[in-house]
């Protein structure tokens, strides 16, 4: 009897991501009609609420990264890089998180130039961004910052937080990529970064090549998460 | 940055969800928009946008039954029911890459990700509404044909540091191709191009090339920008245009096949695909692509009666050509052409053709006695009427799909003396002849054949056999040059080795040559020889 060929993985997985993103899309959108419908009467409906849309937007955020990262893999994410400013990009991706932000009582400052410009996909840059601040929501005690910059021709910007810091075997710019440091074990797959970290090193210029960085400290003295492009 | 006045916006809200166009609504109102207008499907909103233009539409994507939002915007824009001040923004649930919509025929100003939050949609309309209010000037001159007025305008904006400086290039490079100002274009995209490979620049720079006539080196460009980045849809339709310019219809269908396996949903490409590749004999991808562009164009302003016809007659010609196709889609064409009377107004001349269509797809799927049927009822309908040159020759090809060698052999006949001085019909006519009679179509075959033998007799059987097959494709009832492929194709299978592919040619070729050759051709000899030079290599 002739075998019946193996379908691959990875094209199944990344097909069911994608319906699981839609229903997920549907449950967030019902998820706002419903707190916007019957508002919480006491604080713990509060909590429950913010859990229920910050959880699910976690999701949200992974499944579209696992998607990002399958295309990536497959080379069917190219880069469309275009001028863009800064600080539209910046204040679209904190007020997109607004109503986390507010529930978890955050205040978020963008610090940036309004005429600073630069080269870069601004969808793959804002989904870096979106994502820092929605991991960073979680860790952070009352501030965030958002900051922007041009040194050495190369655009800088840094996501800050008030929290506890990045434990210290993730800091420095990585050598290996993210995806080796899976640990299942610790529920951490930080796919959040290795997402980041492609999203920069797609960013290149020169024979340079974008990167991210994690430190401890600057203005906030909680975590910072660096990414450069050339 | 002054302060923007909603007060003035007259704003459409459409979504089939009751709570999205209510959450919207009241997000709008907030900031204090003068008009908000909602709409539950897209047939309301194009009734809506009829009774008066808008400012910004707020358009869903899934809109339920009937277009989608990407079908909306498409009318509004191709039938101007929205001007350049318009703003239209896309929504959608499905928050990958935008570039999945984006590969449409038409691009909105922005697209929005659910779930959509008050401040996220401000900050996004402020941003919007910043850059419309500063074009708006440039786009008036536009919008009242005042071209010179607009490009010097947007001149002054850009060497003025405007905060829209890209987006003013952009659309001053276009301007300067659309009148045929190329030095300037080259000058703007050149500087554009100093500081980053940018590829609406690169695209830009490639078109220059082409207006200046260096098509090869668009061409080269244009492949390498869709190499880097096989989203970029407007590197495909430049390559489109000037691979046609070059008259390279293979190379032009080729680029089109590309371009609409990334952009299945745009009706614009796909029904420039079936016409191109009709146009080049290639009937298997043509019925393909009339086939979708029929099903894109249910909810379309781009749909057009001239697609559904052509799809059940290149479908009919598909399996003409090859008995052994899967006739499925036979039906499905039927399924097409029983419905036209639905979807649009026929003349009689057209209800004629349909049916004429519908017996060629009868008799493809081996239901003989209905096609002879219809053939007879439309005949009894036609005599003693003016025909049009399309409509006979469906007729032509429904006397030939039912073997009837003699009638459609007497209709061409008469057709060759009809149109004798006419050579655009005689070039229509060749297609149905076994050697051309237009002084083009002439030129053509001799010139393909020629080149074939000249490289056969060199020995160089692929560029022979590259010859010989657009010949077969091009005069596909020329016996003389099946006969030439199956000769070549022969040689190269003595030389390198029999492939099932080659010799699947050589059957098709020969079982063609065996219908149509009668005793006493000129060819008989010949063909019984390769006959048997073919089995024995079998």
């Amino acid at each position: 009897m002739k075998e019946e060929p193996k379908a691959d993985f990875s094209l199944i997985l990344a097909s069911s991501v994608h319906d699981m993103k839609n229903s997920l899309g549907m449950l967030l959108n019902s998820l706002e009609s419903v707190m916007q419908e019957t508002p919480a009467e006491n604080e713990a409906q509060e909590k429950r609420f913010a859990t229920l849309q910050y959880e699910a937007s976690r999701i949200n955020t992974e499944l579209i990264q696992l998607l990002s990262i399958y295309r990536m893999e497959n080379d069917r994410l190219p880069v469309q890089v275009d001028e863009h400013y800064l600080i539209d990009i910046l204040e679209e991706q904190v007020a997109r998180n607004d109503m986390l932000f507010q529930t978890r009582n955050l205040a978020v400052e963008v610090d940036c130039d309004e005429d600073l410009l630069w080269y870069f996909d601004a969808e793959l840059i804002g989904g870096v961004i979106h994502n820092i601040l929605v991991n960073g929501a979680r860790y952070s005690h009352s501030k965030m910052k958002v900051k922007a910059e041009v040194l050495n021709d190369e655009l800088i910007v840094t996501v800050s937080d008030d929290g506890g810091g990045y434990p210290s075997f993730m800091l420095g710019s990585p050598q290996q990529s993210f995806a080796k440091s899976v640990s299942f074990s610790e529920g951490n797959t930080h796919l959040g970064l290795y997402f980041a970290q492609e999203s920069a090193r797609l960013h290149s210029r020169n024979q340079r090549e974008g990167r991210i960085e994690l430190s401890n400290g600057g203005d906030l003295g909680g975590g910072v998460f660096t990414i450069s492009l050339p | 940055m002054g302060a923007l006045n909603y007060a003035d916006l007259k704003v459409l809200v459409i979504d089939d969800f009751d709570n999205f166009r209510l959450t919207v609504s009241k997000m709008l109102d907030e900031f204090g928009c003068g008009q908000v207008v909602t709409a539950v499907n897209g047939r309301r909103a194009l009734k809506a946008c009829q009774e008066g233009e808008f400012d910004v539409v707020l358009c869903d994507y899934n809109l339920g039954p009937g277009p989608n939002g990407q079908q909306v915007l498409e009318s509004l824009r191709v039938n101007q029911l929205m001007s350049r001040q318009s703003l239209f923004l896309l929504v959608s649930a499905e928050s990958s890459k935008s570039i999945v919509l984006s590969a449409y025929d038409y691009e909105p100003d922005a697209y929005l990700t659910k779930p959509i939050t008050g401040r996220g949609l401000k900050q996004r309309l402020d941003r919007l509404l910043r850059q419309r209010d500063e074009m708006m000037p440039v786009h008036q001159c536009l919008d009242a044909g005042d071209i010179e007025g607009a490009i010097a305008m947007a001149t002054g904006c850009v060497a003025g540091g405007s905060r829209y400086s890209s987006a003013f290039q952009k659309l001053l490079g276009e301007l300067f191709l659309e009148t045929g100002r190329i030095d300037e274009a080259q000058a703007l995209y050149t500087k554009v191009l100093e500081v980053r490979p940018l590829d609406w620049a690169r695209v830009g720079m490639a078109k220059v090339k082409s207006a200046t006539g260096e098509l090869e080196t668009a061409n080269d460009w244009l492949s390498q920008i869709i190499d880097s980045n096989p989203f970029c849809m407007q590197a495909y339709d430049a390559l489109v245009d000037s691979t046609r310019q070059q008259q390279n219809m293979e190379r032009a269908q080729e680029v089109l096949q590309a371009a609409v396996d990334v952009s299945p949903m745009s009706i614009v490409r796909q029904t420039s695909l079936a016409e191109t590749a009709s146009g080049n004999h290639d009937y298997k991808a043509a019925s393909k692509a009339y086939s979708r562009a029929v099903r894109l164009g249910e909810h379309s302003c781009h749909d057009r009666l001239e697609h559904h016809l052509q799809f059940g007659r290149v479908t009919a010609s598909m399996l003409r050509d090859d008995p052994s196709a899967n006739t499925d889609v036979a039906r499905e064409g039927l399924n097409v052409l029983e419905r036209l009377g639905k979807r649009f107004e026929l003349s009689p001349e057209v209800r004629h053709q349909a049916q004429l269509l519908e017996c060629q797809l009868y008799a493809c799927r081996g239901d003989v006695r209905r096609a002879q049927d219809l053939l007879e009822e439309v005949e009894l309908n036609l005599s003693g009427k003016s025909l049009s040159l399309e409509l006979q020759l469906d007729r032509v090809a429904s006397y030939q799909g039912l073997n009837d060698e003699v009638k459609a052999g007497e209709l061409l006949a008469a057709l060759l003396e009809e149109y004798k001085d006419d050579e655009d019909s005689l070039r229509a006519i060749d297609l149905w002849l076994e050697e051309p009679v237009s002084d083009f179509n002439t030129k053509l075959v001799a010139r393909i054949n020629n080149e074939g033998i000249g490289f056969y007799q060199n020995d160089q059987f692929d560029k022979a056999l590259n010859s010989f097959r657009r010949a077969v494709r091009l005069f596909p009832n020329h016996l003389g040059v099946h006969l030439n492929l199956v000769q070549a194709l022969v040689a190269d299978m003595k030389e390198f080795g029999v492939s099932d592919e080659s010799m699947d040619t050589c059957l098709t070729s020969l079982a063609k040559v065996e219908r149509k050759i009668k005793p006493g051709h000129a060819q008989l000899d010949r063909y019984r020889q390769l006959q048997h030079m073919v089995r024995s290599l079998g």
